[in-house]
């Protein structure tokens, strides 16, 4: 009862876990300084137009949340019978 | 005095308190015997001549050494109390577009010459001011507070930084308005906290104080401000730069860390509901 309430939880361990949640980004590019971040997914009955969909999005995902430059975001396309394997090679400088 | 050191205080989110940081450094490094230069870059939205207390001392603007007009250090204007402090004062009706790096680049060039130390106070945001800010500076400050949109902010800074060439050996932290009781109650984020998410060498830890308050009011920097503590914690700050070892603990040593007892509480309970 006012005044007398007490907080369930100290805020600080929530704030926490939050910030390192939203800076968990920054700590992997710091993390990968200097060196290229390679990743790779596989993906089965793809078109033409998913995998130009998919190419735009690794690197529009790159440039912004990575802060590279999009031409230091190459990515590879290669198929194999009904498969095909894309390989986004991030360099950083 | 070809070897100047160039700071830029930046931060992207506003209101966290790089105007009075870059003022309050500025003038103890100027108290103790150096010569300082602060360039408002924030342009058209100055305040720095404002808390220097400066504001009706300000003739000429950086803008108009960008556009020929006058030379730079002809635009400098002296600080009233602390003579080897100047500043370089921003255009209220200019606009960003009107400086462009290069021109940065060349006013503290220029300026590289007179003084020991120029401080830039970034504006808030991460876009053309920004770039300019930043441009010409050696090493770069960013300043946060403990609460996470702050700290989202700084971490992008410091993304951008290292894409214009900084490196984690030249880009420092400065916790601003901490509260220690807060701290202590396992209520707020220390600074250590944040130091440790960020990854950045902790330059200075400032306490919240209504001091700062009072300073801007009268328009003089911390040091020269009658019966306020908190200017050693920017003399500790400036001893770092100067490469002397000051323990981080040191910022917060003047301040009392007690949780308020139950009379204090009751109180601020009246004076709140008064």
């Amino acid at each position: 009862m006012w005044p007398f309430t007490r907080k369930s939880k100290k805020t600080r361990e929530t704030a926490i876990k939050r910030m390192n949640a939203f800076l968990s980004n920054s700590q992997t590019r710091n993390d990968n300084k200097n060196k290229n971040n390679i990743s790779q997914i596989k993906l089965t009955n793809v078109d033409e137009e998913n995998l130009n969909y998919v190419v735009n999005y690794i690197k529009d995902y790159a440039v912004t949340h990575l802060s590279v430059k999009r031409e230091d975001v190459k990515v590879h396309v290669s198929k194999e019978e009904n498969s095909i394997t894309i390989v986004a090679n991030i360099i950083y400088k | 005095m070809e070897n100047s050191k160039v700071f830029v205080v930046t931060s992207g989110k506003g209101g966290v308190g790089k105007t009075t940081i870059v003022a309050n450094l500025g003038a103890s490094l100027a108290k103790k015997g150096y010569n300082v230069c602060l360039i408002d870059a924030d342009i058209g939205l100055k305040n720095l001549d404002i808390v220097l207390g400066l504001e009706n001392r300000v003739v000429y603007t950086i803008i108009d050494v960008v556009t020929g007009n006058k030379s730079v250090m002809d635009v400098l204007v002296k600080h009233k109390q602390i003579k080897n402090l100047f500043l370089l004062a921003s255009s209220q009706i200019a606009n960003k577009d009107m400086v462009s790096p290069d021109d940065m680049i060349n006013i503290v060039s220029k300026l590289s010459k007179h003084f020991h130390y120029i401080i830039i106070d970034s504006p808030a945001g991460i876009e053309r001011g920004f770039k300019n800010a930043v441009v010409a500076a050696q090493h770069a400050i960013v300043v946060t507070t403990p609460d996470l949109t702050s700290i989202s902010d700084a971490d992008r800074v410091v993304g951008l930084l290292e894409n214009q060439g900084y490196t984690e050996n030249n880009i420092s932290l400065i916790v601003n308005r901490i509260k220690p009781k807060l701290v202590k109650k396992n209520e707020m984020l220390s600074a250590n906290d944040i130091k440790e998410a960020l990854a950045l060498n902790l330059l200075g830890i400032i306490p919240e104080s209504e001091d700062i308050l009072l300073s801007t009011n009268e328009g003089n920097p911390l040091s020269i401000s009658r019966g306020n503590k908190l200017h050693v914690v920017f003399d500790n700050i400036s001893d770092r730069i100067l490469g002397k070892n000051i323990p981080i603990e040191k910022d917060l040593s003047g301040i009392d860390h007690t949780p308020e007892g139950f009379f204090e509480f009751i109180k601020n309970l009246f004076r709140r509901r008064g």
